[in-house]
C-alpha cells in the first residue's frame, strides 16, 4: 500500500466526522485534532522510517514535511484559540480545517496533473471558508470575497497551463500568474494582507506558512521545462524577488494591524526564496554549479524557516489577540509582563525569522548571500551586477525586517499597556505556547539536520553536483557548531546573570525616563516607532495623514491618524476595476427595458453578420 | 410573363415605401393587404412547374394574407379605437430615407449572393425586393411605438420571407409554407387579444411604455 497519501486520506476522513458530528462541539472537535494529528504524526514518522532505510526524500517530501508539521502545530494551537471564540461552530471548522491540510499535502503528492488541480482548488475553497469563519470581523467578507477572485483567478491560469501547453516560456508565464496569485508576486500579492487578518489565527499560520510556499512546488514542476531556457527562468524569478522583498518587508514597517504586518513580512520572505531560486537557475544557465547549489540549499532551508518562525508567530499573535480582543499594536504594550510565555516565543521567533546568528534563520540567508557572493565573483558581466544589486537588496531587506519585529516586540510587548484590554491581558493556557516553544525548537534542530540533509539528498537530487553540496554541507556544519557553541554560552550567561547573581533586584516602571509619573501616553506608539522610516519610503508608501497639531497653550485634543493603503491596490487594481466598472455599467444600459431597442440591436447584429458573411464569401 | 412579374415586383417595392410614410393605420393596413394579394398572385406568375401546389399555396396566401389578417388588424383597430400613429420613434421622412437605404443595401447584398440553379429568372429582382421588404418590417417593429403598427410590421416581415421562399425554391414546399402561416395566424391572433386586454388595463397600447423588462429600473430610475 502506498503510505505517501495515508495522512491526507486521514485528515479528510476527519473533516467528513467533524462534519457529521458538527451539532455536539466536542465531538466535532476531538474527531478533527485526533485525524488530523494522527496523520500528520504518521505522515512525519514514515518520512523519518524511510530515510533511516536509505530511501533518499523526494523533493515532494521536502515540501510536505513543513506542511505536516505547521498542521500538527496549528491543530493543537486551534483547540485553545477556538475556545470560547466561536466553539458551537467547531464543526465547520475542523471540517474545512482538515479539508486544507488534507489537500495541501495531496498538492504536494498528486501524481497527475488532474488530481494536483483538484486538490489546489479544494485548498483554496476550504481556506475560503476558513477565512470566513471569523464572522465578528467586519473585514473578514471583504477579505474572503478578495481571496476567493484570487483563488479562482490563479486557476484560471492553471488550468490555461495544463491543458494547453504552448512553448516552454509560455508555460512558465502562465505559471507565474497562476502560481503567482497564491505566492504573492508583486501586483499578485493584493489577496495575502487581506485575508490573513481576517483569517483565525491557526488558520492564517497554515496559509502563510505552508500554503504559500507550496506555489513554488506548483512553478518548479508545471512551470518549469527542462527544454526550457534557464536564464530565463532565473532573471524573472530573482527580479521578482528582488523587487518584492524589499517592498513587502516596507510595507510590514508601516502596518500597525499585527497580522496584516506578518502578511506583508510573509511576502517578503517569498521574495527571499525567489531570489534563491532565480540565483539557482541563473547557476544552471551560467554553469555555476556552486551557485545552483547554494541557491537551491538556500531555498529549501528559507522555507522550513519561513514555514517553522512564521507559522510560530501567526499562532503568538493568535495568543495575543486572544488574549487582548485586538489587533492593533497601538492598543497593545507591555504584554510580556501579562504574558510572559507568549511573550518570549513570540520575540525567539521573530529572531528567528529575521535571520540573526544563533537561529536557524541565519543559515537559509547565509546560503542565498553565499549564492549571491558566486555571482558576484563569476565575472560575467550582468551576473555579477544584478548579484551585486540583489545582495544590497536583500541586506536591506534583512536590515529591515529586524527593525520591524523591533516595531512589534517593542510597542506590543514591551512598555506601559496603552489600552484597557492590554491592561487586563491573561495568559493563554500553556499548550498553546508549548506548542510554539516546539515549533521553535524544531526549527533551531533543523539548524543541525541541515548539513545532514544537504550531504544525504543533496547528491541524490542532482547527482552531478555532488562535490558542490559537500563544500556546503561542511559549511552549514561549522555555522551549526558555532551557533550551537554561541547559544549554549548565551544560555550559561543568562543562567548565571539570573540566578548568580547577588544584585538586588530593583523593581520600576518601564521607560519611566527620569520622569515621576510616566503614563502610556508618553511611550512610542507603533505609528511612531516607525514614522521616520515610513516618511524616509514615503514614495513608495504615500501614508494617507491626519494631523490635528495641539494648539495653544492649554491644548484641547490632537490627533494624528495614518492610513497606509497597499501599493499593488492603489496603483494598478484600484484603477483596473474602476475602469471595468465603468464599462460595465455602460454596457448596463444596454438593457434598458425597451423592446424597441431590443430588436433595433438584434436586427442591428443580424445585418452585421450578413455582411460578415458576404464579405467573407467573396 | 417577365414583365408582369417585374410589374408586380415594382409595385411590393412601392408599397413598402409607403408603408414606411404613411402615418394612418388604416392605410398601413391597406398596403399590407395588397402585398398580400401580389404574394397570392406571384406563386403562379413565377412558378416553373408543378402548378397545382402553387395554386394551393396562391390561394390560402390570398385568403390570410390579402384578406383574413388585414380585416382582423381592422376589427382589433377599430376596438381599440385608434386610427393614427401620432409620435413615431423615426420620423416620416427618416423612416423613408432608411427604406431606400435598406433598399440599396439589399440590392448590392443581393448581387453578391449566389442563387441555387433552378432559381427562376425573376429571381434576381424578387431576392431584393424581399430582403428590403423584411428590413422595411423589422423597421416598422422598431420605429414604431403602438402595438398594431407593430403587428403590421411583422406581417410585412413575413411577407418578405414568402417572397423570398417564392423566388428561390424550384419546388415549393407546401408543407412548409403552410406551417410558417400558420404561426403567422396563431401570432397575430394573440397579438390581436393582447391588444385589446392592454387597452382596456393601461387605456393605451405604447409599447414603449411597457419598458419593466430590466432589472435595475425597479429601484433606480435612471433607465428610461
Amino acid at each position: 500500500m502506498n503510505t505517501l497519501y495515508l495522512p491526507s486520506t486521514l485528515a479528510a476522513a476527519g473533516a467528513a466526522a467533524a462534519w457529521l458530528s458538527g451539532r455536539w462541539p466536542k465531538a466535532a472537535t476531538s474527531c478533527g485534532l485526533l485525524s488530523v494529528t494522527a496523520g500528520m504524526i504518521f505522515g512525519i514518522v514514515d518520512m523519518i522510517l524511510r530515510t533511516k532505510n536509505g530511501i533518499p526524500l523526494t523533493a515532494s517530501d521536502i515540501f510536505a514535511l513543513p506542511v505536516m508539521i505547521l498542521t500538527l502545530a496549528a491543530a493543537i494551537h486551534s483547540v485553545g484559540y477556538l475556545k470560547g471564540h466561536g466553539d458551537e461552530r467547531s464543526g465547520s471548522y475542523w471540517c474545512f480545517f482538515n479539508l486544507t491540510a488534507a489537500a495541501m499535502l495531496t498538492v504536494v503528492f498528486a501524481g497527475s496533473a488532474y488530481t494536483f488541480l483538484l486538490a489546489w482548488e479544494v485548498m483554496g475553497a476550504a481556506s475560503f471558508a476558513l477565512v470566513l469563519f471569523d464572522r465578528h470581523n467586519e473585514n473578514s467578507s471583504r477579505a474572503g470575497w478578495i481571496y476567493m477572485i484570487a483563488c479562482h483567478a490563479g486557476a484560471a491560469f492553471l488550468i490555461l497551463l495544463f491543458f494547453f501547453p504552448y512553448t516552454p516560456g509560455w508555460m512558465f508565464l502562465l505559471a507565474l500568474l497562476g502560481f503567482g496569485l497564491k505566492i504573492g508576486f508583486p501586483l499578485l500579492h493584493v489577496w495575502l494582507p487581506e485575508a490573513h487578518p481576517a483569517a483565525p489565527a491557526p488558520v492564517s499560520a497554515l496559509m502563510s506558512g505552508a500554503m504559500i510556499e507550496l506555489g513554488f512546488y506548483g512553478i518548479f514542476r508545471f512551470g518549469i521545462q527542462m527544454t526550457g531556457d534557464f536564464a530565463l527562468y532565473g532573471w524573472v524569478l530573482l527580479g521578482l524577488g528582488m523587487i518584492s522583498a524589499p517592498a513587502g518587508i516596507i510595507f510590514a514597517l508601516a502596518q500597525k494591524n499585527l497580522k496584516k504586518l506578518l502578511a506583508y513580512s510573509s511576502i517578503e520572505n517569498m521574495g527571499i526564496l525567489s531570489c534563491a531560486a532565480g540565483f539557482a537557475f541563473l547557476g544552471v544557465a551560467y554553469q555555476l554549479p556552486a551557485m545552483t547549489v547554494a541557491g537551491v540549499c538556500g531555498f529549501l532551508v528559507h522555507l522550513f524557516n519561513h514555514a517553522l518562525f512564521k507559522g510560530g508567530l501567526f499562532l503568538g499573535a493568535g495568543s495575543v489577540y486572544k488574549a487582548t480582543g485586538t489587533l492593533d499594536m497601538d492598543q497593545m504594550g507591555g504584554l510580556l509582563k501579562r504574558m510572559p510565555g507568549t511573550g518570549s516565543y513570540f520575540i525567539l521567533h521573530a529572531l528567528g525569522l529575521c535571520g540573526l546568528p544563533p537561529f536557524a534563520g541565519f543559515a537559509g540567508e547565509f546560503l542565498i548571500y553565499y549564492a549571491a557572493f558566486t555571482g558576484l565573483c563569476s565575472g560575467y558581466a550582468p551576473l555579477m551586477w544584478i548579484s551585486l544589486a540583489a545582495l544590497v537588496l536583500l541586506a536591506l531587506t534583512g536590515g529591515l525586517a529586524a527593525a520591524a519585529f523591533a516595531k512589534v516586540i517593542g510597542t506590543a510587548f514591551c512598555g506601559e499597556p496603552r489600552s484597557e484590554a492590554a491592561e487586563k491581558a491573561q495568559e493563554v493556557p500553556s499548550f498553546m505556547n508549548l506548542v510554539i516553544f516546539v515549533l521553535f525548537l524544531t526549527g533551531c534542530l533543523m539548524l543541525f539536520l541541515i548539513p545532514y540533509g544537504i550531504e544525504k539528498t543533496g547528491g541524490y537530487l542532482m547527482p552531478d553536483y555532488e562535490t558542490q553540496y559537500m563544500e556546503l554541507a561542511g559549511i552549514t556544519a561549522s555555522i551549526g557548531a558555532v551557533s550551537f557553541i554561541a547559544s549554549v554560552l548565551t544560555g550559561i550567561f543568562i543562567i548565571l546573570r539570573v540566578y548568580g547573581c547577588r544584585k538586588q533586584e530593583r523593581i520600576a516602571l518601564t521607560w519611566d525616563c527620569g520622569y515621576a509619573k510616566p503614563s502610556a501616553k508618553m511611550a512610542y506608539t507603533a505609528t511612531s516607532f516607525t514614522a521616520t522610516m515610513v516618511d524616509f519610503f514615503s514614495f513608495l508608501l504615500r501614508p494617507r495623514k491626519k494631523v490635528t497639531p495641539p494648539q495653544g497653550i492649554f491644548s484641547g485634543t490632537a490627533e494624528y491618524d495614518e492610513n497606509i493603503e497597499d501599493a499593488g491596490l492603489r496603483t494598478w487594481w484600484t484603477p483596473v476595476f474602476k475602469f471595468f466598472t465603468f464599462t460595465a455599467d455602460k454596457i448596463h444600459q444596454l438593457q434598458s427595458g425597451s423592446l424597441h431597442f431590443y430588436l433595433l440591436v438584434i436586427v442591428l447584429t443580424l445585418l452585421g453578420m450578413i455582411i460578415f458573411a458576404v464579405k467573407g464569401g467573396n | 410573363m417577365n414583365q408582369f412579374n417585374e410589374l408586380l415586383l415594382a409595385v411590393f417595392l412601392l408599397s413598402c415605401l409607403m408603408l414606411a410614410i404613411s402615418s394612418r393605420l388604416l392605410h398601413c393596413i391597406r398596403y399590407a393587404a395588397l402585398q398580400g394579394i401580389v404574394l397570392g398572385i406571384l406563386p403562379l406568375t413565377l412558378a416553373q412547374g408543378h402548378f397545382e401546389g402553387s395554386l394551393v399555396m396562391a390561394l390560402v396566401n390570398l385568403l390570410v394574407k390579402g384578406i383574413g389578417l388585414p380585416l382582423l388588424i381592422c376589427r382589433a383597430m377599430h376596438k381599440a379605437g385608434i386610427n393614427r400613429e401620432l409620435e413615431p420613434i423615426a420620423g416620416y421622412t427618416v423612416s423613408a430615407l432608411t427604406v431606400m437605404l435598406a433598399a440599396l443595401a439589399s440590392f448590392w447584398f443581393a448581387g453578391k449572393l449566389t442563387l441555387p440553379a433552378g432559381a427562376s429568372e425573376a429571381a434576381g429582382f424578387a431576392v431584393p425586393v424581399a430582403f428590403t421588404t423584411v428590413l422595411t418590417g423589422l423597421f416598422i417593429v422598431i420605429a414604431r411605438k403602438k402595438a398594431l403598427t407593430q403587428i403590421i410590421g411583422f406581417l410585412i416581415f413575413e411577407n418578405g420571407i414568402t417572397l423570398f421562399g417564392a423566388a428561390v425554391m424550384r419546388e415549393h414546399p407546401v408543407i412548409v409554407e403552410l406551417g410558417i402561416l400558420l404561426d403567422v395566424l396563431v401570432l397575430v391572433f394573440i397579438m390581436g387579444i393582447a391588444i385589446n386586454q392592454i387597452n382596456r388595463e393601461f387605456s393605451h397600447i405604447d409599447s414603449d411604455r411597457l419598458n419593466q423588462l430590466d432589472d435595475i429600473s425597479e429601484n433606480t430610475e435612471v433607465v428610461k
